[in-house]
């Protein structure tokens, strides 16, 4: 599944709010994954919950190689 | 003299060369039980095993969790350990520690026998991420500094990655890097049995002690050997026992459970990395299903995982009637969380008696107490507000406030349980809460090197006895009818998913996460959140600069109180009435400590309390005073000029 970086921004964005209860509305794109306290067990589940929704495997650390919604959103946009 | 079963004595007859020693360690027949009685290292285990169950496989790596990768069988093991204890023995001295430096795999477990093979003491630790160092680094380089280590084996990778830190850190250049992967079989010809005892040291444990004081415990190979043998017989192990693991290696359940013990009762193992089972928790159960395995089990966060990731349809798949003793330890065993398991995995063949609540810790080499296998966790209820006074008051199960404690089972003989005021250092009465003391086998001989530390812990003698000497747990509990709960802990440690924090670590992150926190005024304690430990903080805010502050100052000076520390004055905080400005500040504070606090250890900040200047609770000597600030942050009664919670600000949005 090809996805724009849009829908996977909006994506993560919900799945982190719901992780910390942050409102989504206060999740900067720019700001690193750390700032809303997410810690190893959410950060490494969160690439379980992506390769659920995009059917393709993925790095289990991929949250700390592209530490922000926006970083990881425009790397998950470049995969085929 | 042992009744050896009818295929050991039939063994005995065609061997007439093997040494008595082998003859009892016979691994026959379902009949006979395993003796390794007889062998006093686990170098003799293994050489055993090799012997006797050359070709069944011992080890599997589950490639990403789930694709059977590398194995290794009881033979192969023992070439490699010869090979690599060959290598050592060329270049290090019995007795001098070798740091082991791997990721999740047979290569470790390859090196660990190794280090044994040669009488070298392993010092097991978790890699750190060199693309990460200024994180991972400081624990690492301070363990380090404390084994005085005169090697280190890893992978040709890991030592790759290592060696392009060298110039900025002398500490890693200085050290002697030997590639274990590279050592040739043939190395294996050269290997000399070394002259170990059951006093010789196996390994140095760094679980304990913060960052900047690194604890290694000293376990032998008698303490290994004796809590085998306390696991063996409480789990009912054999041969035909198999387990799974996704445990750090590095730890004391990942390693004595799950690299140790298989080997001791000549089982299998199947290992996986942490975060393949982080990632998907299914995969954990999934092997379990597809080897059938019998053994495997976790911190209770683990259990907790699987309800909540395991999908309907990922259930619909499994077989878990293999699964005969499910172990759940090193964090609070929940009631709660038991039975939604065994309800919720009752479909797959989960059987409820399979659970099997446990205590240990890696001063006592691993395992204090378990239920009894096959029986069916034992559950009481106590008056949750008399247990904070230390007293144990049974309830009714229905009574709203009664708080469920699981029993963490009995000791077993040869060893030997007190419960210990903390105040008197006398024996506790029944029914009173108190540390739990522990004398044995298993009791590990004390830290790497800090004898006054050792002795304090290891050495201690409740004062109304003569018995003695017992290792100090740092965790509270009492018995009942033999049975021991574990109810808090006395240290301030903080354990969250399994993972011990020391809170001088994070409260040292926390102090220099922003400008407008000084150091020495934060506390970092846990509390209980709906049936999961959580991180809250808190932490003194200095005064504003005047041009901070966000309506102006009256000017008055600055005031003085008896102590002669100074005391802000209500304007300076306008606490009553938080202006904009100031409220996104303290904002930003909060924010800047849960993100310092998220990077460096990983952990979910629950609420973070900003402080009025001089108010978070110290001694007279100036020591932050935790259990105060926890007491305080529970009932309220914090002198708190901004209160946050992750999701929010307290009580707005809650």
């Amino acid at each position: 599944m090809k996805l724009k970086a849009d829908n996977l921004e909006a994506w993560l964005v919900a799945k982190i709010s719901s992780l910390t209860g942050i409102q989504a509305k206060e999740i900067s794109v720019d700001q690193p994954f750390a700032h809303f306290g997410l810690d190893s067990v959410a950060a490494v589940s969160l690439s379980g919950e992506l390769e659920d929704w995009l059917g393709r495997k993925l790095s289990p650390t991929l949250v700390y190689d592209y530490p922000s919604v926006k970083a990881l959103a425009d790397y998950l946009a470049t995969l085929d | 003299m042992y009744e050896l079963g009818p295929h050991v004595r039939q063994e005995q007859q065609n061997h007439d060369l093997l040494s008595e020693t082998k003859v009892l360690c016979g691994v026959g027949s379902q009949s006979t039980k395993s003796r390794t009685k007889g062998i006093s290292t686990f170098v003799g285990v293994l050489r055993c095993r090799a012997e006797r169950l050359a070709d069944k496989q011992v080890f599997c790596l589950l490639v990403d969790g789930e694709t059977e990768g590398d194995r290794l069988s009881y033979a192969e093991l023992d070439l490699r350990a010869r090979a690599i204890g060959a290598a050592l023995q060329s270049c290090a001295k019995m007795g001098q520690r070798a740091i082991l430096l791997y990721p999740s795999g047979l290569e470790f477990v390859s090196a660990f026998y190794g280090c044994m093979y040669a009488g070298v003491t392993a010092v097991p630790v978790y890699p750190p991420n060199f693309s990460r160092p200024q994180r991972t680094l400081p624990r690492f380089l301070s363990i380090l500094s404390d084994a005085q280590p005169s090697l280190v084996l890893t992978t040709s990778l890991i030592k790759s990655l290592a060696e392009k830190l060298y110039a900025e850190q002398p500490e890693l250049r200085a050290m002697c890097w030997l590639a274990t992967d590279l050592i040739s079989i043939e190395q294996s010809q050269d290997w000399v049995e070394p002259t170990i005892a059951e006093e010789t040291l196996a390994f140095l444990q760094y679980t304990s002690g913060s960052t900047s004081q690194p604890k290694g415990v000293m376990v032998t190979h008698k303490n290994l050997i004796c809590n085998a043998e306390i696991i063996k017989r409480a789990f009912n192990d054999s041969e035909e026992s198999s387990c799974v693991s996704w445990l750090p290696p590095y730890h004391d359940m990942g390693l004595v459970g799950h690299i140790l013990q298989p080997v001791y009762v000549g089982g299998s193992s199947f290992l996986m990395s942490p975060v393949d089972f982080l990632q998907r928790p299914f995969r954990w159960l999934q092997a379990i299903s597809r080897h059938q395995v019998t053994t495997s089990g976790g911190p209770n966060f683990a259990y907790e995982l699987c309800l909540r990731r395991i999908t309907d349809e990922q259930r619909s798949t499994l077989d878990l009637t293999s699964w005969r003793l499910a172990f759940s330890g090193a964090e609070p065993v929940r009631a709660e969380t038991l039975d939604r398991f065994a309800k919720v995995f009752a479909s797959c063949g989960f059987r409820r008696e399979a659970l099997y609540p446990c205590y240990g810790l890696a001063e006592a080499t691993l395992m204090v107490s378990g239920a009894v296998a096959g029986q069916p966790a034992l559950v009481e209820y106590a008056d949750p507000k008399a247990l904070e006074k230390g007293q144990v008051v049974f309830t009714d199960e229905n009574t709203n406030t009664a708080r469920a404690l699981v029993s963490c089972g009995r000791s077993p003989l040869e060893q030997q349980i007190v419960i210990v005021d903390v105040d008197s250092l006398t024996e506790c009465e029944p029914q009173r809460v108190g540390e739990i003391w522990v004398k044995g086998g298993s009791v590990a001989q004390g830290y790497w090197q800090k004898a006054e530390e050792s002795e304090r812990t290891f050495q201690a003698r409740p004062l109304n006895t003569d018995k003695g000497p017992f290792l100090r747990t740092g965790d509270l509990g009492f018995m009942k009818d033999g049975e021991l709960f574990v109810t808090g802990r006395l240290k301030d440690l903080i354990v969250i998913d399994g993972r011990n924090h020391y809170p001088q670590d994070i409260e040292l992150t926390v102090d220099s996460s922003h400008t407008a926190l000084s150091y020495g005024c934060s506390a970092a304690f846990s509390v209980d959140i709906d049936g999961k430990e959580r991180l809250v903080v808190l932490a003194e805010v200095r005064r504003f600069n005047r041009q901070d502050q966000a309506t102006g100052s009256d000017g008055t000076p600055r005031q003085s109180d008896l102590s002669g520390r100074e005391v802000p004055s209500e304007s300076v905080y306008q606490v009553r009435e938080i202006g904009l400005r100031q409220s996104l500040d303290m904002k930003e504070v909060s924010g800047a400590i849960i993100q310092a606090v998220a990077e460096n250890h990983d952990l979910h900040t629950h609420a973070v309390l900003l402080l009025k200047a001089g108010s978070i609770p110290k001694t007279s000597s100036g020591k932050i005073q935790r259990h105060a600030c926890r007491a305080g942050f529970l009932a309220n009664t914090l002198d708190v000029v901004f209160p946050f919670k992750n999701s929010g600000l307290l009580g707005n949005s809650e």
